[in-house]
């Protein structure tokens, strides 16, 4: 037996609890080894580690324990690589810097769009959370309005400037429907990008209507250090869940009366996070898609308020165990509670003059609204027109016109979402409250609509 | 009962040992079958212990490292023998009908 072999031992050891037991097996393991080992076996180390582990709960007879550290760890491992990849996301490349993918889809033509976008967003319809993407699209011209063709063109294009394409030229035709519709898409992928190609050609459209676009969006794929970040993110919140199950499990092993509830709301907390994730994922999977969205939707999942419904859980479930544990959690609730109600309470009043000044372009980089003030004298034409004028941009997803001063969106489109002070909304312009697909949509928006008799402005507003 | 277990009760039927003792004693009565890794023959004890079928026996202090022996309760041997009991049928069932098998002219290697 070498003192090289005791010390290594002894560093394994250190995974079980603290306590005798330690000593008594560094002993065991030094007299059962041959002499001239210098280092633990495999076989040993696995055990050791696996011994540590079991120990580190407490309770030996008990096997619902394990159970519950398991699926604990399997929960905190889910929700650290969630944050992990919430805080990698924030760093993620822009999508902004790829203009130049225009030029290769849409030769010769003038294309709008473009912009930055959030990792995530919600789907057009509002029901599961998609990637952030940004739009880029041409007018119809002769040549686009044959969709199929002009997608088979573009295919090829992209193929010989190095792209990916994922799938066949999807066609479709709707002579029966009104207007009678042709359609076709592909989508394609490159490094980290993501491109879905959409061509639409609406037949018998009215000289002020849009007759369609060819068009493709761009949203990310993950880089590979986000997979990195979140497979230690995981890690270490399983190894911290685990440990946390052990702690608790001992501290409460001769306490039914803190036990039960404990271990009653520690289940809850972790299938609720299992559960979300998994419907997270599910729910938003599209299947023309990268298979990684799947994981990456469902850690998102983690990060909306259920995420902290079951943080708060977890908190309570320690309470059970300790009121001392409740202590920081609640320090972090009161500085959290405090930072969200602080710009609530600072919102004043104030007397509009006139359609706002342009925000701040910080404060609209990924904002998905705008919008459009008329004035109030404006002829109904000319608000027909105008509304038609609103949907002919591709990327136009909603349109709510408001003309009463007493409506809440007042606030929002005059006065940072203040009060209105007496009269002041009747006199204001008139305005559309416009959805946008991404936040690129809105110059093409602007320049759509400025020169339209009747507008006033045209204003991307923070969402 | 899982094997190291039925092992570890059978090691510690006679005299109390503590956990070298246990690990060579098993290897022993197994004749060289069984050979339990520390972590295994820990967490057993742990369990045992907690289900009052092993104790503490008495604490030494050998080559400065505290040494532990443990030993059977009165439940452990009524556990471990109503096991043996339970093998013992086992096997006997197992002989006859192979017994049986012999009768038929059927050899143990087809």
């Amino acid at each position: 037996m070498s003192d090289r072999l005791a010390r290594r031992y002894a560093i394994l050891l250190r995974v079980l609890p603290p306590g005798a037991r330690r000593a008594e097996m560094l002993g065991t393991l030094t007299e059962c080894a041959p002499p001239g080992r210098t280092r633990p076996t495999l076989r040993e180390f696995f055990n050791i580690i696996a011994y540590g582990l079991r120990a580190r709960l407490g309770r030996p007879a008990s096997r619902a324990v394990v159970v519950l550290a398991g699926l604990v760890a399997v929960a905190s491992g889910l929700l650290g690589a969630a944050g992990a990849a919430a805080a990698g996301w924030t760093v993620a490349p822009s999508l902004a810097s790829h203009a130049a993918i225009g030029t290769t889809v849409f030769p010769g033509l003038q294309v709008f769009g473009g912009g930055d976008s959030e990792p995530f967003v919600s789907s057009g319809d509002g029901e599961s959370t998609i990637y952030g993407y940004v739009d880029y699209w041409v007018k119809n011209t002769d040549e686009t309005r044959d969709v199929r063709t002009y997608a088979g063109g573009a295919r090829d294009r992209l193929e010989a400037a190095g792209w990916d394409v994922r799938s066949d030229v999807i066609f479709s035709q709707e002579v029966a429907s009104e207007p009678p519709t042709s359609t076709a898409s592909f989508w394609a992928t490159k490094g980290d990008l993501v491109l879905s190609y959409e061509g639409v050609y609406w037949e018998n459209r009215a000289w002020y209507d849009s007759d369609g676009a060819a068009s493709y969006t761009l949203s990310r794929s993950a880089p590979w250090w986000l997979t990195a970040l979140a497979v230690t993110g995981f890690t270490l919140g399983a190894l911290f869940g685990w440990l946390l199950t052990g702690w608790a499990s001992r501290r409460t092993e001769q306490k039914p009366s803190r036990s039960i509830p404990a271990s009653a709301l520690a289940w809850t907390a972790t299938l609720l996070t299992l559960f979300t994730t998994l419907i997270g994922a599910l729910w938003s999977w599209n299947p023309d898609r990268p298979g990684d969205e799947v994981i990456w939707l469902g850690l998102h999942t983690l990060t909306t308020p259920t995420g902290a419904f079951i943080l708060l859980l977890a908190l309570t479930a320690l309470a059970a165990v300790t009121l001392r544990a409740l202590i920081p959690g609640a320090l972090a609730l009161v500085v959290a509670g405090g930072a969200t109600w602080w710009p609530t309470a600072a919102l004043a009043s104030c007397t509009p003059s006139g359609p706002p000044a342009p925000a701040p372009a910080s404060a609209v980089t990924h904002s998905r609204l705008a919008h459009v003030y008329i004035a109030q004298n404006s002829t109904t034409d000319q608000r027909n027109l105008a509304e038609a004028a609103i949907f002919r941009v591709w990327g136009t997803r909603s349109l709510w016109f408001h003309y009463d001063p007493t409506d809440p969106e007042y606030r929002t489109a005059y006065c940072n979402g203040g009060h209105l002070t007496t009269d002041s909304g009747m006199r204001m312009p008139y305005f559309w409250d416009v959805g946008l697909s991404s936040p690129g949509v809105f110059p093409a928006l602007q320049a759509e609509l400025t020169q339209m008799p009747g507008i006033l402005a045209v204003r991307q507003a923070p969402e | 009962m899982r094997e190291p277990t039925f092992w570890i009760l059978t090691a510690l039927a006679a005299v109390p040992r503590h956990g070298y003792g246990v690990i060579r004693e098993v290897e022993t009565l197994s004749q060289g079958r069984i050979r339990l890794q520390a972590g295994t023959l820990y967490a057993a004890l742990d369990r045992l212990s907690a289900e009052g079928l092993v104790e503490l026996d008495r604490e030494e202090t050998v080559d400065g490292r505290p040494r532990r022996y443990y030993r059977l309760t009165s439940s452990g041997a009524t556990a471990l023998d109503e096991e043996a009991t339970r093998l013992k049928a086992g096997a006997e069932a197992a002989s006859a009908q192979l017994a049986a098998r012999r009768r038929f002219g059927l050899g143990l290697s087809s």
